[in-house]
């Protein structure tokens, strides 16, 4: 199987098989429209995504290679949160960093699976909180004046638009 | 005015990532530093991917969404610039609303002892439901979180004996239970380590007679209304201690109903008037507790005023099967909604979305009243009894409007739709983007249901 390699940020070299890097619509992109493929030395260059960071893409990528593609999203389907595999769980087991930089790497390489379970991720952190619980979970301030929650409450009378 | 939108079609390169961490180490420990000044949702939108930010909220149910506009600035203004002005959203909210259910999950608190009677509930700025129960002839208080889906605990099971049923309201806010009972005392608690327990922190006695009501401020005041005919108001300074600011005295009857709101108190009573005070402390009576006269006193009501309201510059104030809705700067009266004779209203609230009024009567009816179309109706006097059933059950919900172009959420089949089973809702009130309707049922266990409700235009 052909294999690319891939380069971090902070200069770390990854091999990996082709169609595994396929899984980033960005790196696909880049192979179809560069004709990349067939230059076995040819090195790509992830400005973005540090060492530690597309270690971790790649062994979600890996584990995911025989996945179908993602489904496009549809509007009137309810966004679930609860159909993360026990794998994807116990893959993003990581601290609330890594989280957000496993979410900004699967945005920019375009990896819909990863950027998904991710963002469920997140999403199950604050569901069913109240919003004192949601500040100790992400480490938040409130800094709402009375005056403030007052005048944003007046505001916020989204529903009355047509 | 949209700063963050809501979706891109091709994937933004992400900036600002750690610029070229050498190693582990520094990847950890410079992730730390930006995630220390921004959660992770502001990080995504100062990285550049404000999309990304909102496509974690989507995932999210309205509760989650009413807690996340309330955890701080930022995140309100992000939900205000993208989830909340998405059609989508409000498509979903009014699809849910013409589906006749409300589009908050229903919270039920199960009061699992029979002979419980529930006194009063309260809601704090945190939404936490605070119950106060007799239990065998023992007061309780149950917490209940809003937010928490149904998990509920008892907090406090008094040691202390009270008189049989002595206990008349709770108030909550800021960390803070207040208890009034009929002797004229308040009791102060604190519920610290996640609502696990209450602790005594004062007992105010400076009112004679009954306790009726007991509001928080905003701004760190607790004010109180009793039958010896005052209003008393004590504030908590920053340092914990308490201080009785002032009492208020003009009312020639007992006060049976207060609301406060922007440094503004309103009280309602048996006198059949409805008086509008000063919160802040008077400057030249300072440290003294020199009488001060209301701001403005209305009149007009032609029985006891059991229940205000204030959203200034109106409040609506309720006497019987009357309730008059004022603009209390100018202290005239605007509307008057006119209910059934028979059926005198028990309580009522803002809608805060929409700038509504929603009543309970007696018989259970609960009725939306656009305050927009009330301002623009040339009618004096809104007769809520004309209005024509929409349903032929006694809980259906009515809705008022002039224009007859406004929908309204009920239900056709009350046994599956109608949000609320058949049981009288004891009190209302108003949260940001619903108002809260509690109900009680007594079989086959004593139960209080919390209804969130919202209204579209």
């Amino acid at each position: 199987m052909p294999t690319i390699k891939l380069q971090s940020s902070d200069g770390e070299v990854f091999p990996v098989d082709v169609e595994i890097a396929k899984q980033s619509v960005t790196i696909k992109t880049m192979l179809d429209d560069l004709g990349m493929e067939d230059e076995e030395e040819e090195i790509v260059p992830l400005p973005n995504v540090n060492a530690a960071i597309l270690k971790k893409v790649i062994q979600w990528a890996t584990y995911h290679k025989d996945d179908p593609p993602a489904p496009e999203d549809d509007e009137n389907k309810e966004k679930r949160t609860d159909d993360i595999t026990s794998w994807d769980a116990d893959f993003l087991k990581v601290d609330q960093g890594t989280l957000f930089e496993l979410i900004l790497a699967s945005n920019y390489l375009d990896i819909k699976g990863l950027l998904d379970v991710t963002c469920k991720t997140v999403a199950n952190m604050i569901k069913g909180k109240t919003p004192e619980e949601i500040r100790k979970t992400f480490n938040i301030k409130n800094d709402f004046t009375p005056s403030e929650e007052e005048q944003v409450r007046k505001e916020n009378e989204w529903c009355e638009e047509k | 005015m949209t700063i963050w939108h809501a979706s891109t079609d091709t994937p933004t390169p992400a900036r600002k990532v750690s610029p070229r961490p050498s190693n582990l180490t520094y990847l950890s420990s410079g992730l730390v530093v930006s995630l220390c000044r921004r959660d992770l949702i502001l990080a995504l939108v100062s990285a550049g991917c404000s999309h990304l930010a909102i496509s974690i909220f989507q995932y999210l149910d309205s509760a989650s969404l009413l807690a996340c506009s309330l955890v701080c600035v930022d995140w309100q203004r992000l939900l205000l610039a993208s989830i909340y002005t998405t059609s989508k959203f409000r498509r979903k909210v009014r699809q849910a609303i013409f589906e006749g259910r409300p589009i908050q999950s229903e919270l039920t608190l199960s009061l699992d002892m029979t002979r419980a009677a529930v006194v009063d509930v309260a809601l704090d700025d945190d939404f936490n439901i605070f119950a106060l129960a007799v239990l065998g002839g023992r007061p309780h208080v149950m917490s209940c979180s809003l937010f928490g889906l149904g998990k509920k605990r008892w907090i406090h099971r008094f040691s202390e004996h009270f008189e049989l049923a002595s206990l008349s309201c709770i108030a909550a806010g800021q960390s803070l239970v207040a208890l009034g009972s009929k002797d004229g005392k308040i009791r102060l608690y604190e519920s610290n380590h996640q609502l696990r327990n209450l602790k005594l922190i004062a007992v105010l006695a400076y009112h004679k007679g009954a306790v009726h009501s007991i509001k928080f401020s905003d701004t760190n005041y607790i004010v109180s209304c009793s039958d010896d005919m005052t209003l008393g108001i004590v504030s908590i300074p920053a340092n914990g201690s308490l201080i009785l600011s002032k009492r208020l005295h003009g009312h020639v009857s007992r006060v049976r109903s207060i609301d406060v709101q922007n440094g503004k108190v309103i009280s309602g009573s048996d006198d059949r008037s409805v008086k509008l005070w000063s919160l802040k402390e008077s400057s030249k009576a300072k440290g003294s507790l020199a009488s001060e006269k209301p701001l403005t006193t209305m009149t007009g009501h032609s029985g006891p005023v059991t229940g205000v309201q204030l959203s200034l510059p109106f409040a609506l104030s309720v006497a019987g099967s009357t309730v008059r809705l004022w603009n209390v700067l100018q202290g005239t009266c605007l509307k008057l909604l006119q209910h059934d004779e028979d059926s005198p209203v028990t309580t009522m609230t803002w809608i805060s979305t929409f700038k509504g009024i929603a009543t309970v009567d007696t018989r259970g009816k609960l009725r939306c009243f656009d305050l927009f179309d009330l301002e623009t109706s040339k009618q004096e006097i809104i007769c809520a009894s004309a209005i024509t059933d929409m349903h032929q059950h006694d809980n259906a919900v009515q809705h008022y409007s002039p224009k007859q172009n406004s929908k309204f959420y009920g239900s056709r089949d009350p046994r599956v739709l109608s949000p609320w089973p058949e049981n009288a809702i004891f009190k209302l009130e108003s949260i940001p983007h619903h108002f809260a309707a509690f109900s009680l049922s007594k079989v086959p266990l004593p139960t209080i249901t919390v209804h969130c409700l919202d209204y579209i235009h």
